[in-house]
């Protein structure tokens, strides 16, 4: 189903891999420049699913001290990004729940369907999408995350949520619906109509 | 699987660039002829540029990383000298080790350590026989750098805080510097009165609370 890196994602993973190559080595600097380009990348989706910027900063920095400590342990059999987003999923779980189930559940809001009027500008429909989005469960909105936000592919997301490959087709089979229910104006005809 | 739901569960890979070059002739030929396919790779396109926009939140990564090098720094005190270089080569980076490797480095490690040894048991036979260090210090001879008997602070101060800012905390707490500031700018703090050397937990959530100090926590000696 899914296949290749694009130039931009191999180029992209062959710094990511130089970089780790010489955290091993322990250089210093080399961690620091991997932090920044994670710390950006993490801290997206980790504030979207914590909702609280310091806990999505505990998890960063949870995740990138695992990281540093166990980078001679990478083997090398995955994209760099996928390793570390594995260890970020983990973590943010494990904080999560530490802090109880409330915000790892989804949160109704209401029973109608979220409607973005026609007037809303696409900074606002994108507010209304996330909206939405908050209402899937917790694993179909991260599947849709790392699919979407970071470009992984189905065999990828799959090694990073621990989960059979069909089970990632499934979350992302209902995560659709459940956003074209809840998002009807975004949705377009009905194929089988 | 019908045609729709076949380009349905293709589409979100073809949004992020991830699907093959078969399906992708197969989706595109589909979607030439099929406006409620169309339709709805046009929402998937919304959903993932509502996804990838930037949070409206500022971060400071590099405040972060320096409370993270803070831990790493005083984790790697507590493990010993070498801790915080001393890592295995992985397989997926360096491409020249995993266990073959591991082994290979055992093997010269052991002469490595028996000279290390010898030249540990030669210190210790020369200090052995040198004469005591002399029980006072003139006024020309540096100071020695304090050793602090009991717990310490390890803390970083907000890059703007000024000496005066510094003078000013380090009293209200009633903590003096010991040692540092360490390449990644932590202070080792010690309480003030010698005779009293424990910290309390107040003085360590008094730093905390202050915004200007980054990262404030128990830390080794």
């Amino acid at each position: 189903m899914t296949t290749t890196l694009s130039h931009q994602q191999q180029v992209r993973e062959d710094a990511d891999r130089r970089l780790l190559g010489k955290v091993v080595a322990g250089d210093r600097e080399a961690f620091r420049e991997l932090y920044i380009v994670y710390h950006r990348r993490l801290a997206r989706f980790l504030v979207r699913i914590t909702r609280r910027y310091e806990i999505a900063e505990e998890v960063i920095n949870d995740t990138m001290l695992v990281v540093w400590r166990k980078a001679g342990d990478f083997r090398g059999d995955s994209r760099v990004s996928t390793w570390i987003m594995g260890i970020a999923y983990r973590r943010a779980l494990k904080a999560l729940r530490s802090r109880g189930h409330q915000l790892f559940a989804a949160v109704p809001i209401e029973n109608e369907p979220l409607v973005a009027a026609d007037e809303l500008g696409e900074a606002e429909t994108g507010e209304w999408i996330l909206l939405g989005m908050q209402q899937l469960p917790t694993e179909q909105r991260l599947a849709l995350e790392f699919a979407y936000g970071y470009g992984h592919s189905c065999e990828e997301i799959a090694l990073i949520m621990n989960c059979p490959v069909n089970t990632v087709k499934t979350r992302l089979f209902h995560a659709r619906n459940k956003l074209r229910t809840l998002l009807p104006r975004l949705a377009g005809p009905d194929p089988a109509s | 699987m019908n045609e729709h739901a076949r380009a349905s569960e293709l589409l979100i890979w073809i949004v992020n660039g991830r699907i093959n070059s078969i399906d992708s002739q197969w989706l595109n030929a589909h979607l030439d002829g099929c406006a409620a396919c169309r339709g709805e790779l046009a929402i998937q396109r919304r959903i993932r540029d509502a996804i990838t926009r930037e949070p409206i939140v500022e971060f400071a990564p590099q405040a972060s990383f320096n409370r993270l090098w803070a831990q790493i720094e005083a984790d790697s005190h507590e493990a010993g000298p070498g801790a915080l270089t001393a890592k295995a080569i992985p397989a997926g980076v360096a491409g020249r080790s995993g266990p073959a490797g591991r082994v290979s480095s055992r093997r010269w490690m052991r002469p490595v350590l028996v000279a290390q040894a010898a030249a540990i048991l030669l210190l210790c036979a020369v200090l052995w026989q040198r004469p005591a260090a002399p029980n006072y210090r003139t006024v020309t001879d540096a100071a020695p750098a304090t050793q602090p008997n009991g717990p310490v602070i390890k803390a970083i101060f907000d890059e703007r805080v000024r000496l005066a800012d510094v003078k000013e905390i380090l009293a209200g707490a009633g903590l003096v510097v010991a040692t540092g500031p360490s390449e990644a700018g932590v202070y080792t703090l010690k309480a003030l009165d010698s005779r009293h050397p424990s910290i309390a937990a107040a003085t360590l959530a008094r730093l905390r609370a202050d915004p200007r100090i980054r990262f404030a926590e128990v830390g080794g000696q």
